[in-house]
This record gives C-alpha cells, structure tokens and sequence, in this order.
C-alpha cells in the first residue's frame, strides 16, 4: 500500500475512534472503571456504603443483633 | 511495579471532552493533523489536538520565534477563567485560541537605528515604524509612547501638589533619538532606495523590516465581538510581548518596570484572541491560518532582532 493510502487508512480509524469517543461508545469508556467515574450516583453510593463500614467497625465493641426469625443471617 | 494479574496498572477515559473531540475531527479531515499524532497522544483527543497546536507552532518557525518571544496559547472555552459561567465549552462551538505572553521580550533599537541613519536620515524612523507596526498588528509591544503616556499620566497626578518639584519624572523625551522625529518613508519610497542603500549590513535589515511587514499582513486581526468585550469587562491591558527600548537601561525600562508593578493587579485581556467553532471546517482553517500568521510574524521578527547590533544577549532560555 502506497504511504499515502496508509496515511488514509489511519485517519479513518482515528475517525473511527472519535466517533465512538463523541458517541460515548469507545470500549475505553466501558470498562467498570470509567463507568463508576462517571456515575455520580455509584459514587454516592460508594461513600455511603465506605461510612456505613466505618461505623460498623467503630461499633465492633457492641453486641449485635439477631435477625429477625426467619431472616437470613448477614454474609460477610 | 507490583501489580495484581489481570488487574490493569492504569485507567484512562475519556468524558465531558465532546470539544476536544469534534476540534479533533475537524482538524484531521483538515489534514492539519498528523495520523501519527495519535498514538504519541495516547488516543486522547485533548492531548492530540495540543500536539496539533504544537506542531503547527513547529512548522510556522517556532524555533525561531522562542528565541525572543516567550508565549503561550491556550485552546479555552471562556475568556476570563474566573467566570461563573458553567456551561461554557459544552460541545466545541463555542471556543477561543489564545495568546498570551509568559515574560516580555527584550530588544534595544539605539544601534541599529545608528546604523540606518548613516545611510539615509529618514531610515531609522522608517524601520522603527516597519518593526513596531508589524508586531504590534498581533501582540503588544511596550515602546516610547507607552513610557510617554506614563510621563503624563504622572505629570496629571502630582500637577498643583504644593511639593510638585519634588517629584521624579522619568525623562523619556532625553532618551528619544533625534532621528526618530523624522517622518518614515513610504513603502514604494523605500523600496526604491532600498537597492542602492550603502552597507550589506543596512539592507540586509531593511530587507527584513519589509518582509517582516509584509508577513504580518497575510491575514486579518480578529475583531472583538460585543460578546466577547463583555466577558473581557474587567481585566487590564494585554501584558507586553516585548520591551523596545533605545538603550540597555535608558527612561523607557525605568518605566516598563514602574508599570510592570500594576500590570497584573486584575487579570490582563489576552494578547490575540481568535473566535472558532470546532465542528465548521471553514471556521478551524481559518483559525489555523491566521495563527500561523501570528507564528511566522513572529518568528520574522526573531529573526530580525538577531540581525540587530546590540542584541546578542536577550535569548530567552526555555
């Protein structure tokens, strides 16, 4: 292939790439990471659920309670 | 670096980047942006679309123009980065390439303008003029007649104080050489003279004052919109790209320094301000171009000042 057909090429892949990037549909922003990034509501939930662990182990001293009969027991 | 298996080191995302994006689609269609770019910018667009910004300074003589100019652009979607606004910069139509200087270049014109009177009395204004005109038409140059807007703003200040002698009034007019009170040449005037001026050294300047002047024109100044002087309500002056001054330590510094003390005590309006959206090809090409422009005025005039005796020293070291 000529140098300027594989200049071409790239620069449709690039376009490619931009499009999915502008479509918000690039596998980069798919992973869980990048989806936990940009949720604002995983991350509030996130901080929720860190304090709630933080009291929990605040409060190890404490006895705790049963469940209600016929609930499952917690799984840690 | 230890790292878990299959657990990778680095994330990387993009989001609330659609400007960067569409800028760097644009531009590739463009051809203003290189394919191999990309990988160097790790498939980011921000990071591409600088690369393009850079490459673009590189080939419009950057090099040349960092010898004496230290400046900085900036792809924005607000003018002034204190506003309150939110939603600027949304999806890319909206933004602003700007410039603004880091620190002012330095340039002393008494022994060149020496040199040109030699040759013709009216030459050394005529120069002055070709220089000063040329820069001035894209960035701010701090000269003569901002040293004597100070001198009266000061004079109005202390006139009718009961101590009024007692002040210190930098003697701009004393430094100003007489040659520069002559009036300059008209370009066809000069042209004439300019194959039979004595001195390689004389024509070689003159030479490069007149393509210096004629680079500068090669595109138009972007005008302020109304929108765009409102954003800019509240801040100062642009900051001076270069300081010209007759001699190394003459009246014209003494009150660059003086002024340099207020000059940052609100935001200063940038020094070029070009308006693109970046999803109108037309509007990214031209934009392109016209910074182009501003890079090889720049860079002219660099390489002017090199030629200059008296100027050896001045290179700003990045």
């Amino acid at each position: 292939m000529s140098r300027r057909g594989r200049k071409e090429q790239a620069k449709q892949a690039i376009l490619g790439e931009l499009e999915l990037l502008a479509q918000d549909r690039h596998p980069r922003n798919q992973t869980l990471m990048a989806r936990f990034v940009k949720c604002g509501d995983c991350q509030t939930a996130n901080r929720l659920l860190h304090e709630a662990l933080g009291t929990i182990g605040r409060r190890q001293k404490g006895a705790p309670l049963s469940p209600p009969a016929g609930w499952l027991p917690p799984l840690t | 670096m230890p790292g878990l298996d299959g657990v990778p080191l680095e994330h990387r995302f993009s989001a609330g980047d659609q400007a960067a994006v569409a800028l760097a689609r644009t531009l590739l269609k463009l051809d203003v942006a290189e394919p191999g770019d990309w990988a160097i910018a790790g498939h980011d667009p921000t990071a591409y679309v600088l690369a393009t910004v850079d490459r673009w300074i590189r080939r419009h003589g950057g090099h040349a123009l960092r010898r004496r100019f230290d400046l900085s652009a900036t792809l924005t979607g607000r003018l002034d980065e204190y506003s309150e606004r939110k939603d600027a910069n949304p999806d890319g139509s909206h933004l602003y390439l700007t410039v603004d200087p880091d620190q002012a270049g330095f340039v002393v014109l008494g022994p060149t303008l020496e040199l040109l009177e030699g040759a013709h009395p009216r030459l050394p204004v005529t120069f002055y003029a070709l220089f000063a005109g040329a820069l001035n038409h894209w960035v701010r140059i701090y000269d003569y007649r901002d040293a004597q807007d100070r001198v009266s703003m000061l004079r109005e200040w202390i006139e009718g104080e009961p101590d009024e002698e007692q002040y210190e009034i930098p003697d701009v007019e004393s430094c100003l050489p007489v040659c520069m009170k002559q009036r300059p040449l008209g370009r066809r005037r000069l042209r004439e003279l300019a194959s039979h001026l004595k001195g390689r050294q004389v024509r070689a300047l003159m030479r490069a004052a007149l393509e210096l002047a004629e680079i500068s024109q090669r595109a138009k100044r972007p005008q302020l919109t109304e929108e765009m002087r409102e954003e800019l309500m509240d801040t100062n002056p642009p900051l001076p790209s270069l300081l010209a001054a007759f001699a190394e330590s003459d009246a014209i510094t003494g009150c660059f320094e003086d002024d340099g003390e207020n000059m940052m005590e609100v935001v200063p309006e940038p020094s070029l301000i070009i308006p693109l959206n970046a999803h109108e090809p037309g509007s990214v090409r031209q934009v392109f171009h016209t910074f182009g422009v501003l890079c090889n005025t720049l860079a002219a005039a660099s390489r002017l000042i090199d030629q200059m005796p008296g100027n050896e020293r001045w290179v700003i070291e990045h």
